[in-house]
């Protein structure tokens, strides 16, 4: 089960503070597709552009930040 | 009408003989300078000893406006109040926005040195050419608010600007700032002391000149070339005007970084309660205001549930209420916000001195008897995070001690390393553990403790203009180098900081060169700004701020980071610092070498 807590601009987009999604070993690419359809609002372009993370975008695994692990590549 | 720079001019009044003179700007300077905190600070650093006391009539206080303030570049309106500082003993320069610093360019005026000190307590009126000082008996003792009403109507202009202490600067509180437009603030170093110590109470300005740009076309486009840019930017177009900054409390907390019961803990379990967010879903946050000329907009209108109005909290008043005392009550921790605005106190050593008497009353320092039958200043109180701000400011019981700011507050108790303070001035809402650059920059600031100096958070956080890891010490001391020169020429300039999310030394070089017809590139700006760093790092050592100085707490250099993701962290300046001062051209021990200050022209 991965818990998912949504700050910010996406909170006001999905309008809610968090989610838990079944998974597991799969990579932040392929999970936030099923984000998505948990939270029934489209959002993964406001963090992936051609399937890499745009600039400024803040993804965190426990605390640590997706960009100095393997990107969007990360397995959670 | 009046050309930006050309006609502009510096007013001279000096409060001990009534004597106000005009002086012309001197080009060379505005050119190796720019206004604002670089040309203010070189005419401190010339007319002043950097010994004296600052409650000296010796001392001088200088509104300066940024060489653009007044224009339509973007946030195009900001000015500095430089002085030898209460708090820190260094240079003291404090920076706002809201709109004063534009009328005073509308007036004429690029810059007023105040000198001397009244024997009563006094007001500037400025209408257009026009300075006088005035009596400021029946204004002495109101809050900012009440001050910047009659004001206006004194002057009989609806439109006129203030800026004023409230009683925390009367009262020579260490942390009191000066508010222009009842709720932007030159909010750090104790300035509003400074301005208390002169007997001047506040400063109202009216003007109607029009201000204009000599390449009218050519500024046009630059400044739509720059608007874009800001629009553009995730941060400056979507986060900061939907949240403010408190855009960051969530992201800080779970980084692992967000200075909980006075920097004892990284994380706080309340988060969710006082972030941002809470901020709109609570739906105290009514609408955005901007300042001057800016697009961004970042600031929060807030109405509380009992009809209370005002602007705040910001991220680090927020913080400094909220988390660092162990408050989760979004209310209380506005009203204190509120009370800074009315009273005039820096929302950031307040709340982080209430935080420091906390661990010390925790600790067992303080004692019931240190406060009597006053609210207990305990963690997570949000009855003493109010109280003990109104007593700060009027200097009543516990508050006395507290007037003094945390670190010589909680030396009279015995224990100054429980004072999170460089230089004397309270570090601002990030652990310094969980991000080693930003805490290089925090031990190297030219005014204390300061995260607009050099917001190093940028990068190892938010991952502009590109991520850096936190932990990492490789390249971290160039950073601090290019965040802090850059930064002192954005306020220099007269632009603000936030606009760096999105803007890099190119854009400003460009926005100067339209707006005065000079030709300035990346290099010039990176220059200037590395000038006016050392300036300030040269006064501060003839005061007697010596390099040993560049240090954090010992909590941050011995003891790990007790939660959260990064967990076990410690500052290694011992790294850093020797890296900053190779790459600042200074001797090992910090010094700087004559050969410096020649190649600067300092
Ligand atoms: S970004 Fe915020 S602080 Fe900066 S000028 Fe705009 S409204 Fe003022």
């Amino acid at each position: 089960m991965i818990k998912v807590k949504f700050f910010t601009l996406l909170r006001l987009i999905v309008k809610i503070r968090e989610v838990q999604i079944e998974a597991d070993n799969i990579c932040v690419k392929d999970f936030l597709p099923l984000c998505e359809e948990k939270v029934k609002v489209k959002f993964i372009h406001k963090l992936l552009e051609n399937g890499k993370l745009i600039t400024g975008t803040i993804i965190l695994i426990n605390g640590k930040n997706i960009h100095h692990l393997d990107k969007e590549k990360t397995i959670i | 009408m009046s050309y930006l720079l050309t006609d502009s001019k510096i007013a001279r009044v000096n409060l001990s003989t009534k004597k106000i003179t005009i002086e012309k700007i001197n080009m060379d300077l505005a050119k190796k300078y720019l206004g604002g905190r670089g040309y203010g600070s070189k005419i401190l650093c010339d007319e002043i000893d950097p010994k004296i006391d600052p409650l000296a009539k010796e001392n001088k206080i200088i509104f300066a406006d940024g060489l653009l303030s007044g224009s339509f570049a973007p946030t195009g309106g900001r000015y500095m109040v430089i002085t030898k500082g209460l708090l820190t003993g260094t240079i003291a320069s404090s920076n706002s926005g809201g709109y004063f610093g534009a009328e005073l360019r509308k007036c004429g005026f690029f810059m007023l040195i105040i000198e001397g000190k009244s024997e009563k307590p006094v007001y500037l009126e400025i209408k257009n050419d026009e300075i006088q000082i005035k009596d400021a008996t029946d204004l002495w003792g109101l809050d900012t608010s009440k001050t910047t009403d009659l004001l206006k109507e004194k002057i009989g202009v609806k439109t006129a600007k203030v800026s004023c202490i409230g009683p925390a600067g009367e009262n020579l509180v260490k942390i009191a700032a000066i508010i222009n437009d009842k709720a932007r603030a030159a909010g750090r170093t104790g300035v509003g002391a400074i301005m208390g110590s002169k007997n001047l109470k506040a400063i109202v300005a009216a003007g109607n000149k029009k201000i204009e740009i000599e390449n009218l076309e050519k500024f046009r486009e630059v400044v739509k070339d720059k608007i874009k840019k800001l629009k553009e930017n995730p941060v400056t177009s979507e986060g900061l005007p939907t949240f403010g900054t408190k855009v960051l409390d969530n992201i800080i907390n779970s980084s692992g970084m967000y200075p909980t019961n006075n920097f004892q803990l990284a994380t706080f379990k309340d988060v969710d309660e006082v972030s941002g967010e809470a901020l709109v879903a609570k739906k105290y946050f009514v609408k955005n205001t901007a300042c001057f000329a800016c697009p961004i907009g970042c600031g929060r209108k807030v109405v509380l549930p009992d009809g209370h109005e005002g602007e705040g909290p910001e991220y680090e008043s927020g913080w400094a209420f909220g988390a660092d005392c162990g408050v989760n009550d979004l209310i209380a921790i506005t009203k204190a916000n509120f009370l800074c605005n009315e009273l005039g106190l820096d929302t950031i050593s307040a709340g982080t001195t209430i935080a420091a008497a906390m661990e010390l009353f925790e600790k067992g320092y303080i004692k019931k008897e240190d406060f009597g039958d006053a609210v207990e200043p305990k963690f997570g109180s949000s009855e003493a995070v109010v109280y003990y701000t109104k007593a700060m400011a009027y200097r009543e019981g516990l508050g006395d001690k507290m007037a003094e700011g945390s670190y010589r507050m909680a030396e009279m108790f015995g224990h100054p390393e429980l004072s999170m303070t460089v230089k004397k001035q309270e570090i601002p809402a990030y652990d310094p553990r969980g991000v080693q650059g930003q805490a290089l920059e925090f031990a190297t600031s030219n005014r204390g403790a300061c995260h607009v100096r050099g917001y190093l958070i940028s990068p190892e956080i938010l991952g502009l203009p590109e991520k850096l890891e936190t932990q990492t010490t490789d390249g971290k001391a160039m950073w601090v180098k290019i965040f802090q020169d850059l930064s002192a020429t954005i306020d220099a300039a007269g632009m603000c900081l936030f606009t760096s999310f999105a803007l890099g030394a190119q854009d400003y070089a460009e926005l100067l060169s339209a707006a005065l017809s000079w030709d300035i590139s990346a290099d010039d700006v990176m220059k200037i700004g590395e000038r006016i760093w050392n300036l300030e790092r040269k006064f501060n050592y003839e005061a007697g701020i010596m390099p040993e100085e560049d240090t954090l707490p010992a909590r941050f250099l011995k003891e790990g980071l007790s939660d959260g993701p990064q967990k076990g962290a410690v500052v290694k300046l011992h790294i850093t610092l020797p890296d900053y001062y190779k790459l600042r051209g200074w001797n090992p021990d910090g010094t700087i070498p004559e050969s410096k200050l020649k190649e600067l022209e300092i």
